[in-house]
């Protein structure tokens, strides 16, 4: 029953997830080119120099992208759940409320952790090859916050899709975008290196959120 | 159901910490205004401080001395701190021959006067442990990028940015002076200058794993690599460096008893700089240096103390404290009973930090509490033990958390 509920969401979201997917290496080519072409005209020990002692970070036009699929993956999961209330029907398998929304949530994470599992590695791939490992540390410790951002809004965004008052879908957007900004308090590369194990949490601690909406929508609350 | 509560509290949880860090934020956004920082220096003329400072009523700067009061015109300004507005009085031709009976010489002044700032956001900031060491005898007037960075972990490796390969040849010969030197590895720190924009280049003052301070220079490609005598009880904590145009010095070394020393060029000899009570990791200081006295700045918190040392001995001339009005802010009182912050002055991490306020907020806390009560009587709602201690604790985060989301 679960792998035909993975396959539903698979249905669903199959190509949301090739777009976002080709959507992020497309971007990642145009910084690659971006970057090539300052190699060429400045030489990379004048980049190693900016990066170093100029505290700049060369990615930064990647930091709004993973909250952008996030949401969008979110609306392309749980937007025709909630069409017509169609999430009635999946609620009515012979499985565990909880076990239906867990997975569809699960699903909806895994995805998106495999989409960026292979954007870093890309990044990692390209980082390896021009820059040593201690600017390569600097970058995942400057990227990861603005990943996990991307699951942070995933998670959030389903809890908004799912809540069926109105009225509190509002109060969760604020939650969310406040929320948000936790991970883009400053652009100064590495500012998370102490506390990025705590960032992680953020996603999983919200993921429940969208059970506990799924239930209100059960004893009927509506507008 | 009970799941369903469980996690109406974590949305309860999670919207009290937003408030809590929020609330007060928006508060200081309408709220806060600008310190006073009055420019103070000791006027070698007028042998006391002199300030600049805006006054409110006449709404213009005041230049005073602030000993006698006496309030000068700018270009009488000029003439009582001559060494600040050298340049000024060069170029008009006023700059005197001689202040009380010592002979100024304006290549002197030039080559003496340096302004020196560090604040705790130099210390306290992530860094990438790469460090350009340049040739620093290259017979050439522009210093050139080596075209190559080194890192210190168990060793010292230069590497090549162009290949991103390390450097074998280069690295062992460097590595065979630090072993003789009996260098510890891994460095603690590595200060210096990596600016092409410098008269001349002193390399790099280290600290190693013993809390040895080294002096790392390449001269004629070879290592340079000094071992620094620390006076007994110095802990070095934080090294800046700076290449003065008289080449008096190397660096300020801020040891673990919050004292400041700088290394002298008379054999790396230490010599310390008396400062008022100063912590690195909080406070800020600024040394206006000039031939006869520095102005030693420090602002923290609590303030402005600057002490005027005699340039030659460091010994303390004169000495004035302006003190800032903390005036403690009644939101935190009576309504906010906590703050949380994830951004400070003083550093460049993000770090969670809670900041407490008074006891009176818990008569605050209460008072909501009882409110809460009421209204869930009023909505028909079952009083839920969480919410009420939640109140108690956390006041008006919790109460608005709880009000909306836990209906």
């Amino acid at each position: 029953m679960i792998r035909a509920l993975l396959f539903k969401e698979w249905k669903k979201t199959k190509w949301f997830a090739i777009g976002a997917f080709i959507a992020g290496v497309i971007l990642l080519t145009y910084l690659f080119l971006k970057l090539g072409r300052s190699f060429r005209m400045v030489g990379l020990e004048h980049l190693w120099d900016v990066i170093v002692n100029r505290d700049q970070f060369l990615f930064r036009d990647l930091k709004f992208f993973p909250p952008a699929v996030g949401f969008c993956l979110a609306l392309a999961q749980f937007v025709p759940e909630m069409v017509q209330k169609r999430i009635k029907l999946s609620l009515h398998l012979p499985l565990s409320n909880r076990k239906i929304v867990f997975t569809m949530l699960g699903f909806g994470m895994t995805l998106l952790m495999i989409i960026f599992a292979m954007h870093l590695l890309i990044l990692l791939t390209f980082s390896g090859i021009y820059f040593p490992v201690e600017i390569t540390a600097s970058m995942i410790y400057t990227l990861l916050p603005w990943y996990i951002a991307g699951l942070a809004a995933y998670a959030m965004m389903s809890w908004i899709c799912l809540e069926p008052s109105w009225k509190r879908r509002i109060f969760n957007t604020l939650i969310m975008f406040a929320s948000l900004q936790l991970f883009y308090l400053t652009d100064f590369p590495g500012a998370y290196s102490f506390v990025v194990v705590s960032v992680v949490i953020i996603p999983f601690y919200v993921l429940p959120f969208g059970y506990f909406s799924v239930q209100r929508f059960k004893v009927g609350i509506q507008d | 159901m009970k799941n369903r509560y469980s996690i109406n509290y974590l949305i309860v949880i999670l919207g009290t910490l937003l408030l809590a860090w929020l609330l007060p934020k928006s508060y200081h956004l309408v709220t806060d205004t600008a310190s006073k920082n009055i420019f103070t220096y000791y006027s070698s003329v007028d042998k006391a401080f002199c300030t600049i400072d805006f006054d409110d009523k006449e709404e213009r700067l005041i230049r005073k001395n602030m000993n006698t009061n006496r309030v000068y015109s700018e270009s009488e300004f000029d003439s009582i701190l001559p060494m600040f507005y050298s340049r000024q009085l060069m170029a008009d031709g006023r700059m005197p021959k001689s202040i009380h009976g010592k002979l100024i010489n304006p290549r002197e002044v030039n080559s003496k006067k340096f302004f020196f700032k560090v604040n705790p956001t130099d210390k306290n900031k992530p860094h990438i442990g790469l460090y350009t060491l340049f040739e620093s005898m290259s017979g050439r007037v522009r210093i050139e990028m080596p075209g190559d960075v080194f890192r210190l972990n168990s060793k010292i490796e230069f590497i090549n940015p162009e290949t991103n390969r390390v450097n074998e040849e280069k690295s062992q010969c460097f590595n065979k002076i630090f072993e003789k030197r009996g260098f510890r590895f891994p460095a603690k720190m590595a200060a210096g200058n990596p600016s092409t924009r410098k008269a001349y280049d002193e390399g790099y003052f280290i600290i190693d794993n013993d809390d040895q301070i080294f002096h790392l220079k390449m001269v004629n490609a070879m290592p340079f690599l000094r071992k620094v005598s620390l006076p007994a009880g110095v802990v070095p904590e934080y090294i800046a460096t700076m290449e003065p145009d008289d080449r008096s010095f190397y660096a300020f070394v801020f040891d673990t008893n919050k004292r400041l020393y700088i290394i002298t060029t008379e054999a790396y000899k230490l010599q310390e700089i008396p400062t008022s009570a100063f912590d690195i990791n909080k406070d800020q200081l600024l040394i206006m240096a000039n031939p006869l006295f520095w102005n030693v700045n420090v602002i923290s918190s609590k303030g402005k103390t600057v002490l005027a040392l005699n340039a030659d001995t460091k010994q303390v001339v004169d000495e004035v404290t302006f003190k800032q009005d903390i005036t403690e802010s009644a939101y935190s009182k009576f309504i906010l009973p906590f703050a949380v912050g994830f951004t400070n002055a003083n550093t460049k991490y993000i770090k969670p930090m809670v900041y407490f306020g008074s006891y009176w907020v818990l008569l605050t806390n209460l008072l909501l509490t009882l409110v809460f009560v009421f209204i869930t009587r009023y909505r028909k709602q079952k009083i839920q033990l969480f919410s009420v201690v939640w109140i108690a604790i956390t006041g008006i985060y919790g109460f608005i958390a709880n009000i909306i989301f836990n209906r």
